[in-house]
């Protein structure tokens, strides 16, 4: 995948993304959703002493299939997890649908790393989309008629219909993100919050479960925000996008953030460093999650 | 079988049924080794409100215990912050040095009748008919009384935080996000843990504590589908393990906190090679799951 | 070594309890890094409570307290301890951390069930066998000590020959694999050097309290020093002094001697993690507190 090219197949994008990005970009302010879903003031976060994020201000417009993108170690987990209580802020502010974070808790779906899971937890597919019910129920009432029928209809738009009943941990990584993602559906957040959803996961799902999270905000309605490594996946199909690294590079429609300088200065060595091993589909995926993004780092 | 036994195996049991609850917890989020440190942690406490009220079995005692319990997980929380050494090690840091308090307390001030190096080994489980005490005009096994209470705790415990605990157990980001109140709930389930841990060091010494909350639950792992499934299955090995361990026990003249450890080691071993689908036995001749995670990883290293 | 022993001012046993204990403590300090700086600290745990098992039956045996059948037998059940560990891991669904407490329990718990055999068997050697969980540097000879001398030092020769190798596997197990090192080959070495820590220095510590000896000179050597080149040795001579100092003032106080040298270790691993120059809690704390303003002031502050 080469970056140049990944901007340019700007134009190749369908007719019903060009509707819904256009929405994004004529009535940025005023009409019904002049409050962003997430806004960062001035963010900053540390890990251990060592900044990870500065000065991070932007804001991702209701409504929007929203990206955040940038190098290995840019600090993309970082701001979603700050924006969502996971981190601790040094400095500034993280506004969530317009308000505090624990006031709008069952308004927002998240679904973590992978790695982030219990490894070889017991539970099946379908106690995990149930689970997106509990921010609805609290701590004991009994789940009801109509949680039932949000956890149905986010498992038939997922397409795991067959897979209910099947342990998680022999699932492959493309049905398990589908899993993760029907819990978040189920949840009937308006707000979606997705950290590196792809990382592995086949094509074709990716393609399919793209369409799924562009289907969802075609509404208006509902936000999604993925930290992904795949520009060319950004470029085709997002609204919009942030360009991390360290801090804001570029933020706002997807064609105005991707363009070369902008990436170049984000990227910078790092593309260089990276043109030919690029080519080797092994490479494809990035290791994305860089050391200083994991709890679990050392010095 | 003697009344005398059956108050051992029942007082096993109970001891069983609460480590079964809470182990496959601390099992599947990787802290087995938590209650292990627990178990050891909780002996400068003991010893130590031995010296100030002269009485081992008073609820003074077990409170010291907790307290002792609780500086352990603390200390051991405080070492890995510094992120100059990693969680295994800061546990091996914090452990054996409170359980070196505890020893030297014993050997120094506490070696008499009603403490000793043995029963830090190999629990007071064998005594427990005897330490009786009077309720209602009946003479009742104190062991007995405390461990069936401490079932039945743990039982409501998980019974009430069950949501909870189950998310976040499996997914600790998603548990924050919604509001579970993940770490207030992850840090009553430690302390339940060690409450449960000091019954345990109790009847069946300090080392055996991590008998029983991991192996039951280690077993169990290798044959459920759901967490519930692994809490039932968890809670009957640890039944199994005592009641075989009893016998044999006397059966063999040998110590019973020992041969209850054996036979769920025996136990997790037979599961290990003949479980459906999992076992080794089973996947030699059918061949691996669609996907068996099994590979080997270095956990965080150190330092 | 007599010579050393001469210069000690302590009386002739006293001088070869502190020479044997501080070589066992140099030993284990100096072998334990490769293990504990990946991560296998509560593996050589479940590897010292396996030698309990092991003490048992080679004095079942033989039926009397013969210390080389006795080491014998030791390092045989660490290794089996070792090899069970790892086969759980690789036979899947059970995590490291699991694995160690279920070996730790199946060790134990054989070595309990036998020991209370043999306190039934009436054999009058049998007293003192039990000595062995909490350490019993006392009654060491100079016998002890060249067996010590003699082991240890081979394993040292070897550290000092694969000294890259190790440091490589150690910090990036990885890059050896890529390197063309197969990684069982590092396994099987860090668990060997692993075993013989454990299976000298549980005689000063005893069984149970043996893994603060591989761990506490290593952590306080990795809050003084990064380079493993210094961090070994350094480690070294911190469990050397702990085993050394720990073992005579036990022997003067009567009092088990393993305890003592944990209380000791731990004391020395806690004041470098306090007060370490560079890396230290104290002088961090301090850089921090000048540089910027506390996390949590930050976050309740919005």
């Amino acid at each position: 995948m080469n970056i140049r090219q990944s901007s340019s197949t700007f134009s190749q994008r369908g007719p019903e993304r060009t509707e819904g990005h256009i929405r994004g970009v004529e009535c940025p302010e005023g009409g019904l959703h002049d409050t962003p879903a997430l806004r960062w003031d001035g963010v900053e976060v540390s890990y251990g002493g060592k900044p990870a994020l500065y000065d991070v201000s932007f804001e991702i417009p209701t409504g929007t299939l929203s990206a955040i993108v940038g190098p290995n170690g840019a600090g993309k987990s970082t701001a979603v997890k700050a924006a969502l209580g996971l981190v601790p802020l040094n400095r500034g502010s993280v506004r969530v649908l317009g308000g505090q974070l624990r006031e709008h808790r069952s308004r927002v779906a998240y679904v973590p790393q992978q790695d982030l899971v219990t490894k070889d937890f017991p539970i099946t597919a379908i106690q995990v989309v149930e689970m997106g019910r509990y921010p609805h129920r609290g701590w004991f009432r009994r789940l009801t008629k109509a949680d039932d029928a949000a956890v149905a209809e986010a498992v038939r738009r997922t397409g795991i219909t067959d897979l209910v009943n099947e342990p998680l941990d022999e699932l492959s990584g493309g049905q398990r993100q589908r899993v993760f993602l029907a819990r978040a559906l189920a949840q009937r957040a308006d707000l979606l919050v997705l950290d590196e959803p792809f990382t592995a996961v086949d094509a074709r799902t990716e393609a399919a479960l793209t369409d799924l999270l562009a289907e969802l905000c075609a509404d208006g309605e509902h936000t999604v925000i993925a930290v992904h490594h795949d520009l060319r996946t950004v470029a085709e199909r997002f609204d919009h996008a942030a360009l991390l690294s360290g801090t804001v590079v570029a933020a706002g429609p997807v064609h105005e953030v991707l363009t070369a300088a902008a990436l170049e200065q984000a990227y910078g060595l790092v593309l260089a460093a990276r043109e030919k091993p690029r080519e080797d589909p092994s490479t494809r995926e990035y290791p994305a999650r860089d050391q200083s993004e994991r709890v679990t780092s050392a010095p | 079988m003697a009344t005398d036994d059956l108050v051992i195996i029942l007082t096993a049991g109970s001891l069983a049924t609460a480590c079964g609850l809470l182990g496959p917890f601390l099992v599947l989020r990787r802290q087995s080794l938590t209650s292990d440190a627990i178990g050891h942690a909780v002996l400068p406490g003991v010893v130590g409100m031995y010296l100030l009220t002269g009485s081992r079995s008073s609820l003074l005692a077990t409170l010291g215990a907790a307290a002792f319990g609780l500086i352990c997980v603390l200390g051991f929380d405080a070492l890995r912050r510094t992120r100059l050494l990693g969680t295994d090690a800061a546990i091996a840091l914090t452990f054996p040095a409170l359980f070196s308090l505890g020893v030297l307390g014993i050997s120094k001030f506490a070696s008499g009748a009603h403490i000793d190096l043995d029963s830090t080994i190999y629990g007071e489980i064998t005594f427990a008919p005897f330490r009786t005490m009077a309720i209602g005009g009946l003479d009742v096994p104190r062991p007995l009384l405390t461990t069936v209470l401490t079932a039945v705790l743990t039982l409501a415990f998980v019974l009430v935080l069950w949501r909870p605990l189950h998310a976040l157990t499996f997914d600790p980001e998603f548990a924050d996000v919604t509001g579970m109140r993940g770490r207030l709930v992850q840090r009553l389930a430690l302390v339940a843990s060690a409450l449960v841990a000091v019954t345990a060091f109790d009847s069946v010494g300090a080392i055996l504590v991590v008998t029983f909350f991991v192996v039951p639950a280690a077993a169990a792992h290798l044959v459920s589908n759901r967490l519930d499934t692994m809490l039932l299955v968890s809670v009957g090995i640890g039944w199994i393990s005592a009641i075989v361990g009893q016998r044999a026990a006397v059966a063999y003249d040998s110590s019973i906190a020992g041969m209850i450890g054996l036979t769920a080691v025996c136990c997790f071993l037979l599961i290990r090679l003949f479980a459906p689908r999992r076992g080794v036995a089973w996947r030699l001749v059918r061949g691996r799951p669609a996907r068996a995670r099994g590979q080997p990883k270095n956990t965080s290293a150190s330092a | 070594m007599n010579t050393a022993i001469a210069l000690l001012p302590l009386p002739y046993p006293e001088a070869i309890v502190a020479m044997g204990s501080a070589v066992l403590g140099f030993v284990a300090g100096a072998l334990a890094p490769f293990a504990v700086l990946r991560g296998r600290a509560m593996f050589g745990d479940a590897m010292s409570h396996g030698t309990l098992p092991g003490v048992v039956l080679a004095f079942l045996v033989v039926g009397m307290k013969d210390q080389g059948m006795l080491l014998a037998g030791a390092a045989l059940f660490a290794i089996a301890a070792a090899a069970l560990m790892i086969g759980l891991e690789r036979a899947g669904r059970t995590a490291p951390d699991a694995a160690i407490g279920v070996t730790l329990s199946a060790t134990f718990a054989l070595g309990i069930v036998l020991l209370t055999r043999v306190g039934h068997s009436g054999n009058p050697e049998q007293s003192g066998l039990d000595a062995y969980l909490f350490g019993q540097a006392a009654g060491m000879v100079a016998r002890d000590v060249w067996i010590a001398l003699l082991l240890g030092g081979f394993a040292l020769l070897a550290v000092v020959v694969f000294f890259r190798l190790l440091r490589s596997a150690t910090f990036d197990p990885q890059f050896s694999a890529v390197a063309g090192v197969p990684t069982w080959t590092i396994d099987a070495a860090s668990t060997a050097l692993l075993v013989i820590a454990v299976v000298l220095g549980v005689r000063t510590v005893g069984a149970i309290l043996m893994v603060a000896l591989l761990v506490a000179p290593c952590v306080a050597a990795r809050a003084l020093t990064k380079r493993l080149a210094t961090l070994v040795p350094i480690s070294g001579l911190i469990g050397a002094f702990s085993g050394g100092a720990g073992a005579v003032l036990a022997g003067r106080a009567e009092l088990p001697t393993g305890p003592v040298v944990v209380l000791l270790v731990t004391g020395l691993a806690t004041a470098a993690l306090l007060f370490a120059p560079r890396r230290g809690v104290l002088s961090r704390a301090w850089r921090r507190r000048t540089a910027r303003l506390s996390h949590a002031e930050a976050w309740h502050g919005n």
